[in-house]
């Protein structure tokens, strides 16, 4: 065992010690030694229980319960004689025995000739010494008892169901257990919860436990109220108030052991108001007095690792009913104690008696915790593994312990809790939000109607200047001088073809809707008319319903240009196509199924124009003329490799010349002219004096430029505005 | 399974469909071929449908007790006289063309018109959007491709690095237009799978 | 009054309805839509029965030879089965030939979508670093550097749409890797620019409309006027 040096004198004493065996000082900084305590040599402990007791009227001092086992009848005070006689009433079966004043355990526990008898027996005793086995859990001060007192055995009680009591002074265990109780109900104010109480076991001795169970079992409805007749003749008593009682032993004898998980009413705050009483017995006053404030908090100290183990385990189960409410807890023990202390715990028959264990008290209260209370300050420190390979090793880490600690998290309401004063402030923050609300309002209003102001400058500023560019036609925008080169493989394409000595066959698809048919109609005019130039032959079909219709509009057109060219013999009609990509698939399949027929109800491929004709690769070209994306796309998937070499030529609309451009650059798309640019581009190409596109080519240039313009006002007027606004 | 009648045909009809597109034996194809037919047919027959619905719709709302829809009259009057004269003269007609040319063109037209205005007004707001530099960019481009696109650049042919400096900037759209047909196209081909495998089944509502 | 110049009076007069518009939502305007709406309706299904329902359907069925009838029995009972769906107890049998549409429509867009655009746009975005046959080594590097900068725009606007982790209730199940964290905002750089050409390119067409709109009815004025 080690040992702790003097700071004062430098010699060696036990590390139980709290103060210096040579110059009796105290060996730590926080342990005083007061002046009027009892001066005996390794009981200070005891000494701190009792002013520890004094001090949070939680209960009396672990050494007081075990006074009882002495045999002290003319020390006993007068009150606790009269619960003595009223206990042994109602427990006639019972030997009485009377409780030792806590002063003279130390003498006691230390000096043969004042041994209670139970210890004298015990020493008498030559019994088998099943203690021995334990002995290495003893402290060092026990051990060195035992050696001189050669420990006998002790009798064993059972208890309800198998339940086995630690032999040794049971009652003291018993009331002990009880003590550790109430000071961890001192020390929970909450209200109880059902606990599971083994899962603290690991912490604490085995025996410790069983009297801890023995003293949970009791609930307070079920004392005896008789037992506690005496507190009306304390009315005006100020004891403890509110303590938990144990359960005497004889009410549980016989019975199964009932559950830890009962609840009990927590006590008040005012049930744990230490109070003075004057009707306390003359010794506790002497105890307390000096060790009542300097040795309070090493005490706690000491108990802290079991109240840390105690508490929120169950231990609020043992909270008293309201009746007892006044009495001080250690009486309440006192008061419940005798029943358990019947004949067979005592030691009158000690060849009955069995090998001593190590009494729960002695373990769980070992001098090393209690008179080096900042060497034990750490639970963990404390903790005593009970199983598995640590078993008996103290200050492991802690696992089961932290483990089972944890439980369902808490379920939170969802509700929120709103104090008065968050309510105003609520109410005062909505009834802002409603101001701005009402403010906003007409701000939406007024928004709208600006924007609706807007629309009507922009649309009138728009149509004016256009209506002015087509009616003067200024010829300010000149006709564009870089080509893209998409337009150029457009033109190309259409040369070529239209210059071959065979008049070329264009399949025509017009898939545009009749909103661009102004662009696209006058793009393809140009185009069209090249077409009819070279005598080409042209077969429109049509993705759109509106598409046959549009299609004689814009023959019309271009025929207009070309007198000679035979439309009716030239150009066929074949309608329209439904089903999208279902519909062009199944042109690329075979054109003839799929378009039998011209706008006429004629067969179409019966004639001059598209005789012999079975795929679309027969056709020299295919011209798309399209202002959608999606149908622009099928067109490339569907009809494309089904043509062959035969080049895809598009005329597309504005909108969607990004989304094709693709498809030209992967040459999929053999040619494009796309919007009025385009068409301006073609045009130039053909060196078209009088084109559609020119005819419009100032007034889309002026309105794009236009939009341009307005565009940089917007911003520039946005950029002041917010410029203006920021000192503000 | 939900509607295993109209499965089995969805799959069966796709996934013959699709052997006939990528296996070219006369049988498949053929197969192929009569499938498509069908669903062009159908697509015909679904047009009608739809129109036939739309009719009912109005005819309800115009012959409602609560909140009659009067304007629905002059829809259904001039479907019943467009159809009348549609069937009697066949769509070749040059009349019935001229409901195209100078009713259908005039109105599409004319809102297409009224669209640029709004487009306008909206692009005069577009700098004043906060939507952090992906408008601004969105803005910007829109500005620099409405100045390419109205060809007054395009007539500056003198200019000596002019048109390297339009080439490139015209390739960054393809760029980006590239990437969402890509992206249109897995998406294609993701969503007719799915069709295939009978994971989705969009015609059993 | 000659056929024609009624028709160029009924078109300037929808033609003005429509821009009245500008002016804000109006009761002439929604009548205008309305007759719009039933004419396309109109003409849509006199087109659709001529040019769909008679050569496909009805004429087959009359004409064609007593072997191939049955043949043309599975559309037409098909086709019958369609018009069911015109009713809301009876819809479901019109199931089957919307499954054989969309069974058919898929497998067309599957073998379009590999064949016409992913194998010829991915042979697109590669044909610019073939460099043989250019005429110059300046034609080469501006070939070249096309050619990157269009790799780099289709993979970077493919990271941007097609990478993104997949939401589980609302949770991101995973953090994107951080090279395509990168390359998506390469990526949405060039869709902005390309959503922007877009936007010019919609706005050039409308106004293209617009000014053949104005042009139509200045061409209808002008003799009036004049």
């Amino acid at each position: 065992m080690s040992e702790i040096i003097c700071p004062y004198c430098g010699s060696s004493n036990d590390i139980d010690a709290l103060t210096c065996l040579s110059c009796k000082k105290p060996l730590y900084d926080d342990v005083e030694v007061p002046d009027n305590a009892p001066q005996q040599d390794g009981m200070d402990w005891l000494n701190t229980f009792r002013g520890f007791d004094t001090e949070t009227n939680a209960s009396t001092s672990i050494a007081e319960p075990g006074s009882e086992s002495a045999d002290a009848e003319p020390e006993i005070p007068e009150w606790l004689a009269r619960i003595r006689a009223l206990k042994g009433d109602e427990a006639p079966p019972l030997e009485e025995e009377e409780p030792l004043p806590p002063e003279e355990i130390p003498s006691l526990l230390e000096q043969d000739a004042d041994l209670p008898d139970w210890i004298k027996e015990i020493k008498a005793s030559d019994a088998p010494q099943s203690g021995e086995e334990n002995n290495e859990d003893f402290p060092d001060w026990l051990k060195d008892l035992s050696d001189e007192e050669n420990p006998t055995p002790e009798p064993e009680v059972s208890v309800g169901s198998g339940m086995v009591l630690p032999d040794i002074p049971d009652d003291l265990s018993l009331d002990e257990a009880a003590e550790l109780n109430f000071n961890s109900q001192s020390e929970g104010a909450g209200p109880s919860e059902p606990v599971s109480l083994p899962m603290d076991t690991g912490e604490l001795p085995d025996e410790f436990f069983r009297d801890i169970i023995v003293g949970q079992t009791q609930p307070a409805e079920e004392v005896d109220q008789s037992d506690l007749d005496w507190l009306d003749e304390r009315a005006d008593s100020n004891f403890p108030q509110g303590e938990p009682t144990a359960q005497p032993l004889d009410e549980l004898d016989g019975q199964s052991l009932p559950t830890l998980e009962q609840p009990e009413p927590a006590p008040s705050a005012a049930e744990t108001e230490p109070v003075e009483s004057p009707e306390l017995p003359e010794w506790m006053f002497e105890s307390g007095e000096p060790a009542g404030n300097e040795t309070a908090e090493p005490t706690e100290i000491d108990f802290a690792p079991v109240e840390d183990n105690l508490a929120g385990t169950g231990s609020e189960d043992l909270i008293t009913a309201p009746q007892e409410a006044e009495l001080p807890d250690w009486l309440l023990e006192d008061e419940a104690a005798p029943p358990a202390q019947g004949p067979e715990y005592l030691p009158e028959a000690p060849s009955d008696l069995e090998a001593g264990k190590m009494p729960g008290w002695l373990h769980a209260v070992r001098p090393i915790e209690a008179a080096a209370p900042n060497l034990v300050a750490s639970a963990e420190e404390s903790r005593i593994e009970a199983s598995g390979p640590l078993a008996g090793y103290q200050g492991v880490l802690p696992g089961q312990g932290v483990v089972t600690h944890y439980s369902k998290p808490p379920v939170y309401s969802a509700r929120m809790q709103v104090t008065d004063k968050q309510r105003i402030y609520a109410t005062l923050f909505e009834s802002l939000i409603a101001d701005e609300t009402r403010v906003g309002a007409p701000a939406a209003a007024k928004t709208k109607s600006s924007q609706l102001v807007m629309r009507l400058v922009v649309g009138l500023v728009m149509v004016v200047a256009l209506l002015a560019i087509l009616i003067l036609q200024p010829g300010f925008a000149a006709f564009p001088t870089l080509v893209p080169p998409e337009s150029v493989a457009f033109y190309d394409s259409v040369q070529t073809l239209t210059s071959a000595a065979t008049p070329p066959r264009v399949l025509v698809a017009l898939d545009y809707d009749p909103s661009l048919s102004g662009e696209l109609r006058t793009i393809s005019t140009s185009v069209v008319e090249d077409w009819m130039a070279g005598n080409s032959g042209l077969a429109f079909i049509s993705l759109s319903p509106t598409g046959p219709a549009l299609v004689s509009e814009l023959v019309n057109a271009a025929a207009a240009q070309n007198p000679a060219y035979l439309t009716a013999e030239r150009v066929i009609n074949l309608g329209y196509l439904p089903g999208g990509a279902s519909a062009l698939a199944a042109l690329a399949i075979n054109p003839t199924r799929a378009a039998p027929t011209t706008m006429d109800g004629l067969p179409a491929w019966e004639s001059l124009l598209l005789q012999g004709m079975t795929a679309v690769a027969d056709f020299d070209a295919i011209l798309l003329l399209t202002d959608n994306a999606e149908n622009s796309r099928a067109w490339v998937e569907q009809v494309k490799p089904a043509a062959g070499d035969t080049p895809l030529l598009v005329i597309s609309s504005a909108q969607v010349a990004p989304a094709l451009q693709p498809y030209v650059q992967s040459g999929q798309i053999s040619g494009m002219v796309s919007g009025f640019t385009g068409g301006a581009a073609y045009e130039q190409l053909t060196q078209s004096a009088n084109g559609p596109v020119r005819r419009y080519w100032d007034a889309y240039q002026g309105g794009m430029l236009l939009i341009a313009a307005l565009m940089l006002i917007g911003a520039a007027a946005f950029g002041i505005k917010k410029f203006v606004r920021r000192p503000k | 399974m939900r509607a295993p009648l109209s499965t089995t045909i969805a799959i069966g009809a796709g996934i013959l469909t699709l052997l006939g597109f990528f296996i070219s034996v006369e049988a498949l194809t053929s197969v192929r071929s009569l499938l498509i037919e069908w669903a062009v047919l159908l697509a015909g027959v679904a047009g009608l449908v739809a129109i036939a619905h739309l009719l009912s719709v109005h005819w309800r709302k115009m012959t409602a007790s609560r909140n009659r829809n009067v304007t629905s009259a002059f829809l259904l009057i001039a479907f019943g006289i467009t159809f009348a004269a549609g069937m009697v003269l066949k769509p070749g007609h040059p009349t019935i063309q001229k409901v195209v040319t100078h009713i259908q063109v005039p109105i599409e037209a004319s809102l297409m018109g009224v669209l640029a205005i709004s487009l306008t007004v909206a692009a005069i707001r577009l700098f004043q959007r906060r939507g952090g530099w992906m408008s601004v960019l969105f803005a910007v481009s829109a500005f620099v491709f409405l100045i390419l696109g109205s060809g007054f650049l395009s007539s500056a042919a003198n200019i000596p690095v002019l048109k390297d400096i339009l080439a490139a900037v015209n390739t960054l759209p393809v760029a980006g237009a590239r990437g969402i047909l890509i992206g249109v196209a897995l998406g294609s081909l993701t969503t007719g799978l799915r069709v295939l495998l009978g994971t989705d089944r969009p015609y059993s509502g | 009054m000659a056929p024609d110049l009624l028709w160029t009076l009924i078109a300037f007069f929808l033609t003005i309805l429509v821009l009245s518009y500008v002016l804000g939502d109006n009761a002439l305007f929604r009548v205008v839509m309305m007759i719009f709406v039933g004419i396309s309706a109109g003409y849509g299904a006199v087109l659709l029965f001529y040019q769909v329902i008679m050569p496909r359907l009805i004429t087959p069925l009359m004409t064609a030879p007593v072997a191939d009838q049955p043949g043309l029995i599975i559309p037409a009972v098909l086709s019958i089965l369609l018009l069911f769906k015109l009713s809301p107890r009876l819809s479901i049998l019109g199931n089957p030939p919307m499954a054989l549409l969309t069974g058919v429509g898929a497998a067309i867009a599957i073998g379009g979508a590999v064949s016409g655009t992913l194998f010829g746009q991915i042979s697109g975005t590669i044909s610019p670093f073939d460099l043989s046959g250019l005429p110059s080594a300046g034609s080469a590097i501006s070939q070249l550097f096309g050619g990157i900068v269009l790799l780099t725009g289709t993979v970077c606007s493919l990271a941007y749409f097609h990478f993104g982790a997949r939401k589980k209730g609302g949770v991101n199940t995973g953090a994107q890797p951080i090279l395509i964290q990168i390359l998506s905002r390469i990526g949405q750089v060039f869709i902005a620019i390309t959503l922007g050409a877009l936007f010019a390119g919609v706005l050039a067409a409308s106004l293209a409309a617009l000014i053949e709109r104005l042009d139509f009815l200045i061409n209808v004025l002008k003799p009036l006027i004049s």
